[in-house]
């Protein structure tokens, strides 16, 4: 609804630089509605893989981890 | 007398308020505890640079995310999009599609994840010997050490800035100081283990507060107030990238494709740190195209909210006006007018989780290129220079001492220096000095089985020749050539611009390591790696 709207009011603008105006903010907008999805995913998944890498991490600790320092 | 004026209308701008440092000090405390808490898996150097390489992919996200979208990003953004308009996004456009195609393709990223290398040297003398690495890893430390310079003094500024704090210096200083202690201890302390779980901490409120900000920005101001600002203040070129009348140009488009595109999120050291963090080469891959929109919002988001202050100071605020704009305009007007904005735009307790939230992106961008700097310094330049092998012990004490020496640098250099108006530029510049080189070294190495050492030694001299394109050097060497050859010094500086001889500097550095290679090929050649199947080639 939101997104409607504001594009309604780009739509309605006849002035110079309208194009260069309305593809500019379709980016923004399109931008800003992926982000907030992925964001949502990102910090449900990404606590479980933190969860996950402390697993190993302490499991690291008790092995002595065979590539530890290159060179 | 003005700037007391000037100083007393932007202290009463902001609604700070004590509910809204509580949520600041809370935040803080909590990311010191955490800290702390991991210290206790810090037992070795690929925990404490490379978090065991055990990073899946979302977290990676969320990582690269908390490190790219530094408060120095936010405020060098919002400053180019309050002087820029809407042209500015074009920058956040090249960002997200350079990472969408290093996402799809694994260019450079993937084949150096399954070298399993901990920094960008460290595989420099994998292909082209120890003598590459230890001169790759000093141009490196030293451009990013300089490169990070203005970081503490700028992200200090949003601080004074949406807290209302006084801006005659003191303040100023105490938040350095304040900040740059914190960030010290919880790196010194945990490595990349502590970055790591700050970042996701940071990605959480930053993505909470990004989305709120913008919402109320768009609602409060209208787009219909912005588009009117910015055509009456700023006509064609707040809008046309490409118009060779406004602050960007076609050279400037041009070379950041090269600098805020490719070499953001393939070459750059903290960003390519993650991707050597990751679990896998797959793993790399899948970061990179689902960071592609991060690498796009955090350019454009902070650009809009500075459209945003832009619209608010000259048509809903007019009174304002004079006090961002004009010769009257208070010292770094452009980066104090987007935190202001924000201070009058955001309600008491939301304004208080942005600033954590902005707090926590300058926090973990320190802590990063911290870690990244000083562990470069550790184990491409100290430990390949020692006859002796360094043990781990001894690297990350190392690795510690470095953090503490260079977070004092930027404390000086933060006070001492006075940025520019365009930090974006100094930043490309000083970042120059080092990726001009390292995206032929990286890109040559891993695709061309030609590339020898000679070759990579004249990139990476030449690539630092990236450094002629800052201010004062630039127009240093333009008036003296002018002079000499008695040239209209005016029109060359215009045309020989900062992006000019970045694109110069990429071109020569290019044939320097392809004339080099040629010319003086290694006796023996160098395993590449495939990048599709991960594996080494046979020769």
């Amino acid at each position: 609804m939101l997104t409607h709207s504001l594009m309604a009011d780009i739509a309605e603008k006849q002035v110079q630089y309208s194009h260069w105006f309305t593809f500019w903010i379709s980016i923004l907008l399109i931008a800003l509605a992926i982000f907030t999805i992925m964001a949502c995913i990102v910090t449900v998944k990404g606590w479980f893989e933190m969860k996950t890498m402390f697993v190993r991490l302490s499991q690291l600790n008790g092995d002595d981890e065979s590539d530890d320092i290159a060179s | 007398m003005h700037f007391l004026i000037a100083n007393l209308q932007i202290h009463e701008l902001t609604h700070f308020s004590i509910l809204d440092w509580i949520i600041v000090a809370i935040y803080l405390s909590i990311s010191l505890i955490i800290g702390i808490y991991v210290t206790r898996y810090t037992t070795n150097m690929a925990a404490y640079i490379g978090a065991g390489r055990s990073v899946g992919p979302w977290l990676g996200v969320a990582t690269m995310t908390g490190t790219e979208m530094g408060l120095i990003t936010v405020m060098y953004m919002a400053q180019s999009g309050f002087t820029g308009g809407f042209a500015a996004f074009h920058m956040a456009l090249i960002a997200g599609g350079a990472t969408l195609f290093v996402g799809l393709t694994g260019f450079i990223v993937k084949p150096l994840r399954a070298h399993r290398v901990l920094t960008i040297p460290e595989y420099y003398e994998k292909r082209f010997g120890r003598k590459v690495r230890i001169v790759g890893g000093i141009i490196l430390s030293v451009a990013g050490i300089l490169n990070m310079g203005l970081f503490l003094q700028v992200g200090a500024k949003f601080i004074v800035g949406a807290t209302g704090l006084p801006i005659d210096g003191s303040a100023l200083i105490v938040v350095m100081t304040v900040l740059l202690i914190l960030v010290l201890v919880y790196t010194v302390l945990g490595g990349m283990i502590s970055v790591i779980i700050t970042d996701y901490i940071q990605f959480v409120v930053l993505s909470f507060g990004v989305i709120v900000t913008s919402v109320l920005a768009i609602y409060t101001i209208g787009l219909d107030s912005m588009y009117e600002a910015v055509k009456t203040g700023m006509g064609r070129e707040g809008f046309d990238p490409t118009d060779p009348n406004g602050p960007f140009g076609p050279a400037y488009v041009t070379y950041q494709i090269i600098a805020a595109g490719l070499i953001g999120c393939a070459v750059w050291p903290t960003a390519v740190s993650r991707a050597l963090a990751m679990e896998s080469p797959e793993a790399v891959k899948k970061q990179y195209i689902l960071s592609s929109v991060s690498f796009t919002i955090r350019f454009l988001i902070p650009m809009f909210w500075g459209i945003a202050a832009y619209t608010f100071v000259t048509r809903i605020h007019p009174e304002q006006t004079s006090l961002f704009l004009g010769d009257n305009a208070i010292a770094d007007a452009g980066l104090y007018a987007m935190p202001a904005f924000l201070g009058q735009l955001l309600p008491i307790g939301i304004l208080g989780i942005i600033t954590a939230a902005m707090i926590a992106a300058f926090m973990s961008t320190h802590d990063s290129y911290l870690l990244c700097w000083s562990s470069v310094i550790t184990q491409d330049v100290v430990a390949p220079l020692r006859q002796a092998p360094m043990s781990t012990a001894a690297r990350i004490k190392l690795t510690r001492i470095c953090i503490v020496l260079i977070g004092i640098f930027i404390w000086a250099w933060g006070l001492f220096y006075n940025g520019s108006d365009r930090i974006w530029d100094y930043m490309i510049i000083t970042g120059a000095i080092y990726f001009t080189g390292a995206l032929v070294l990286l890109a040559g190495g891993l695709y061309w089985k030609q590339a020898s050492r000679v070759g990579a030694m004249l990139g990476l001299i030449f690539g630092a020749s990236a450094i002629l394109g800052l201010e004062p050097i630039r127009i240093s060497l333009v008036n003296l050539s002018c002079f000499l050859l008695n040239a209209d010094a005016p029109y060359w500086l215009n045309a020989i611009t900062s992006s000019v001889v970045g694109l110069i500097s990429i071109a020569l550095t290019l044939i320097a390591f392809i004339t080099g290679s040629l010319i003086w090929p290694d006796a023996q050649q160098t395993q590449l790696t495939d990048p599709v199947n991960n594996m080494p080639e046979s020769q």
